[in-house]
Order: C-alpha cells, then structure tokens, then sequence
C-alpha cells in the first residue's frame, strides 16, 4: 500500500510516498522537498504559496519517478491539513484533492506536528514515546495520553528555530541560521561560557528574550561565534529540560526528535545524555524526516487510511491553528 | 548519613538524613550532564536558593509548608523537616464525601492565603498536598521548585487550573470538590476575581494538558 503525501506548512513543499514493510515500518520510496530561501527578511506566506505552486507539478513528477510508480498505483493521498501558514496549506491541500479526484483515491488531511512524532515511530524502535519537536515556528514536547496527542511543554513565544533565524540575521548570516549558528558554535573554547538569559517557566519555555540579548551580547563586543555557542547552550539545555520534565511527568520511557533545529548535532548530543542519565532510549530520525518533508505527511495519513479514517472532499479545507490535542487518533 | 532516594523527580532527589542529630528530608538538585557545567552549577544554585526563600515567605504568611533546616547552595541541597502523612491524592481515594471536602475547603483556605501573600507554587497537583498524620494538623504544600513571588494574575490562574487537572485524574467527579475548593478560596483570597476570572480564561484556551 503505497500512499503519497504532500507537505505544505510553511517554506518546505514536499512531496513523499511511503509504504508499510512490515506493520508499523515506514519505508520511504521518494521523499522531495523544496524550500523557500528568501534573500531577506523571513517567511512571506504569499511567497512561499507561490514557490509552492510553482515547483508542486515538478516535485509531484520527481517523486513518483523515485518511487517508480504511476499516479494510479497509490492506494491513498495525503495532505498537511494543519497548523501552518493558510496560503502554503491551500496550495499543498489544491495539489491533493486534485490527484485525489484524478486517481479516484482517498484523502486523509494530516497534522503536521503529530506527523513528525509518527514517521520517528515508523522509523525507529519506540511504541510510545515523547517527542522533542524543535523547529522555526514549533518548540513543542508531546505524547500520546488519555487516547489523544497531548502538548506537555511548548514555548510561549517564538519557536527555538525562528529565535535562531532572527539572531542570525541580525549579524548577517543568511536563512536558515541554524547551521551556521552551529558551525560557528564548535569553534570556540567549550569550557567557557558567555551568560545569556534561560526561560523555562514550568513545563513551557520562551525564546524571544534569548534572541535579543544574544543580539546586545555581539553589539557590546562579544566574539559572534562565542555568542553562538552561548546561544545553543541555553537554548538547547532549556528544551532538553523540558522534555525530561515531561518525561518525568507522563512516565514515558522513550524520546523521538523532530524537527529542522534537531538536525543540530550539539541538541542531538544533550538530548542523548539526558536519555541515558534517565534510562530513556533516544532516536533521531535522518535528517531527511527530521526537517518538514513529504514522506512524514504519507506515512500518518497511511495509518489514518489503515484505519478507514478517510477525509471527504467536502471537509478537506484547511486548518492554520489546528491544535495537536484536537486531532482525533483513530489509528492507535 | 543518607540513605537510597525516597523520591526521584526530573530535576531532584528526595533522600532521608541525618542533620544536627534531627531526621530530614534532604531535596538534593542533582548534576544534568547534558547542561554546561557553568550553567549546571548555576540553575541549581539559584533554583534551590529561590525554593528557600519560597518556603520561608510561605510558611511566614502562614501557609503551612515544611521548615526549612539549612541551604547548602554549593551542593545545591536543602534540608527540610519531614512531613508524616499522605499526599492528598490518598487522601481523597479513602476518604468518606464530606472528610474530601473538609479537606477542599482547607486547601481553599490555604492556597487563597499563598497567594494573598504575592506567592504561587507552580505545580498545585494532588500530590503535593500533604495531609498529615498528627491530628488537626493542617494541610500541609510541598515542593514550591516551580513556585515564583509574583503578583501576576496567570500563575495564580495556572495553579488553581494544575489543580483541577489533578483532581480530574484522581477522582470520578472532580465538580462537587473542586466548586468546595473554589468556594473556599474565593471566600478567603482577596484577589480571587482576578484569578478566578484568569482560571476561565485559560480553560478557554484548550491548553487541554
């Protein structure tokens, strides 16, 4: 059963197709993505819908040519309902319901935050973990409880990602910040460390005030690149804090990563020692499907068509501010 | 002297010991390998340091709280006086209908004086409310390592939220306790329409933790 899916939430469009190796294995056949990098300033959502118009035909092609399949042969179309940027959404949400009504196949409409902590499951050897979704818009920790997908822990201004992006302009390094932020980190003395502001406020955390004084740090003088390792420091201990705070709380005994900022090989490497000081197992996906892709989208709407959840035309609009705990689990 | 830890949460460890020949409790913030060692050192540092002088302004408002022994903020350790009893979430599991609500009504009470006294604790869950064995004993908070001195309206408004999400875990009905509680607190706590009126207003987010 080989079910395509379209991702369309913010600047990545992505268009993957998976099937089911053995039950609960995600084997990805073709997984493309394309992102919008503006030449300045951030995220234009007319831009990016745009950008994702554009290319969608072309990454819809590439993608079945990877998988090596006719549009006919997929068993399912699956989309990236919500949450996200309502032009981007409509864009990817157009592409499905057109192959779905070319293909005669069903629809399932996919939350994008559920969908990472999903394909980190199909991928890995956890049944029932938390996930650390750490990204530009989303910095969020979540589970599965009491029969729905629950937030634990999330930021209560910006997201890590997003904070990364904004230092990072501000000195001149172009979007996304993240790995240049991370490159510029590994080359300074770790023993020192310049001291930055850390938000974490209960179970949630918040990033604006980070981004800002980091930004002050480099005005008054700081070497960029301590500033840098600084940032990641705090930023990163504040997220793993909150993920084994919820951890703690939920008694789970298994992290999943998701996320582009997870892709950071420092976070990866703090989120693997609180692990093993916890005895949690801990499992990052490729980079592939840590970042916003297609393949998660196909995998979860997979499952919700495994369960007969199919989503009708007529309810397929949209959802910007879908919330993770409003999505109904009809596949666990 | 100390023993296995009696308790193990995500940032600390409660062990029994033995200070100044009395039995203690002692809540020991212990090392994060995944943090820097500078701001390891620091977080539990302060954090144990805040958490003293939460207790102490509780416990001088007359919030029933557990004393504070000593501050050992290299070792990040506080040593505190054991409390013999149940948590409130036993409590109320045993008891008969109207002990559950004389015990709603005191926490009413209590948590109204908390915070009428510019306090919050952070994480008012069922089992950190301790009911004591001795008798007429007062209901008795612990763990204040989220709690904050503030005059914001959100935190009281979280801890009477934490507090109902707690109860719908621990009991079938959490409404006829929780209107007891309610009731009493609002008939204590001076600021009790600004954060009852908060308590709506975060329902009405659906943070549906």
């Amino acid at each position: 059963m080989a079910v395509l899916g379209i991702e369309g939430t913010a600047h990545t469009l992505g268009v993957g197709i998976v099937e089911e190796a053995s039950p609960g294995r995600c084997k990805v056949l073709a997984n493309r993505r394309a992102m919008l990098r503006p030449a300045e300033g951030g995220i234009h959502p007319r831009e990016a819908a745009n950008h994702h118009a554009e290319l969608g035909p072309r990454l819809l092609q590439e993608a079945l040519n990877d998988a090596g399949l006719e549009p006919t042969q997929l068993e399912g179309i699956a989309f990236s309902q919500g949450p996200g940027l309502g032009p981007c959404l409509r864009v990817a949400a157009t592409m499905a319901r057109a192959l779905a009504l070319r293909t005669g196949r069903p629809l399932a409409g996919v939350n994008h935050c559920v969908a990472h902590l999903e394909v980190g499951r199909g991928m890995g050897t956890a049944l029932d973990p938390m996930l650390l979704y750490v990204s530009g818009a989303n910095t969020q920790v979540l589970a599965f409880a009491r029969g729905r997908y629950r937030v634990f822990g999330e930021t209560l201004d910006i997201g890590l990602g997003n904070a990364l992006d904004k230092f990072a302009r501000d000195h001149d390094i172009p979007f996304p910040g993240g790995p240049e932020v991370e490159r510029l980190a590994a080359t300074v003395d770790h023993s020192q460390l310049r001291p930055l502001p850390y938000a974490v406020k209960g179970m949630d955390m918040s990033f604006a005030g980070l981004a800002t004084a980091a930004t002050r740090l480099v005005h008054d003088g700081a070497p960029l690149a301590e500033v840098c390792h600084a940032f990641q420091e705090h930023a990163f201990a504040a997220v793993v804090e909150t993920a084994e705070r919820a951890l703690a709380h939920t008694g789970k005994r298994e992290l999943v990563l998701g996320g582009g900022v997870a892709c950071n090989a420092r976070l990866q490497q703090m989120a693997r020692i609180m692990c093993q000081e916890r005895g949690v197992t801990c499992f990052a996906p490729p980079r592939e499907v840590l970042v916003d892709n297609g393949a998660m989208i196909a995998w979860l709407g997979l499952l919700q068509l495994k369960s007969g959840a199919s989503l009708p035309l007529e309810s397929s609009g949209v959802l910007p501010y879908q919330r993770t705990d409003q999505v109904e689990v009809t596949w666990r | 002297m100390t023993g296995a830890p009696l308790a193990v949460g995500a940032e600390a460890e409660i062990v029994a010991a033995t200070y100044l020949g009395r039995t203690v409790l002692e809540k020991r913030r212990v090392t994060k390998g995944y943090r820097h060692p500078a701001l390891d050192a620091l977080l539990r540092a302060e954090r144990t340091r805040d958490e003293a002088n939460l207790l102490v302004a509780a416990r001088r408002a007359g919030v029933p709280v557990p004393l504070v022994y000593d501050v050992d903020r290299g070792q990040a350790t506080l040593r505190l006086e054991p409390i013999q009893g149940h948590t409130l979430r036993e409590a109320l599991a045993t008891a008969g209908a109207s002990d559950r609500d004389a015990h709603m009504r005191n926490l009413g009470r209590t948590v109204a004086r908390l915070h009428d006294a510019g306090l919050t604790h952070g994480d008012l869950t069922t089992s950190n409310v301790l009911v004591p064995n001795a008798d007429g004993a007062a209901l008795t908070l612990i763990d204040f390592g989220l709690g904050a001195a503030t005059q914001e309206a959100e935190p009281r408004g979280v801890d009477l939220h934490l507090l109902e999400e707690a109860l719908e875990a621990t009991v079938e009905d959490v409404r006829p306790l929780f209107a007891s509680f309610l009731a009493a607190y609002r008939d204590h706590a001076a600021g009790a329409p600004v954060a009852i009126s908060r308590l709506e207003d975060i329902r009405m987010r659906g943070r549906n933790r």
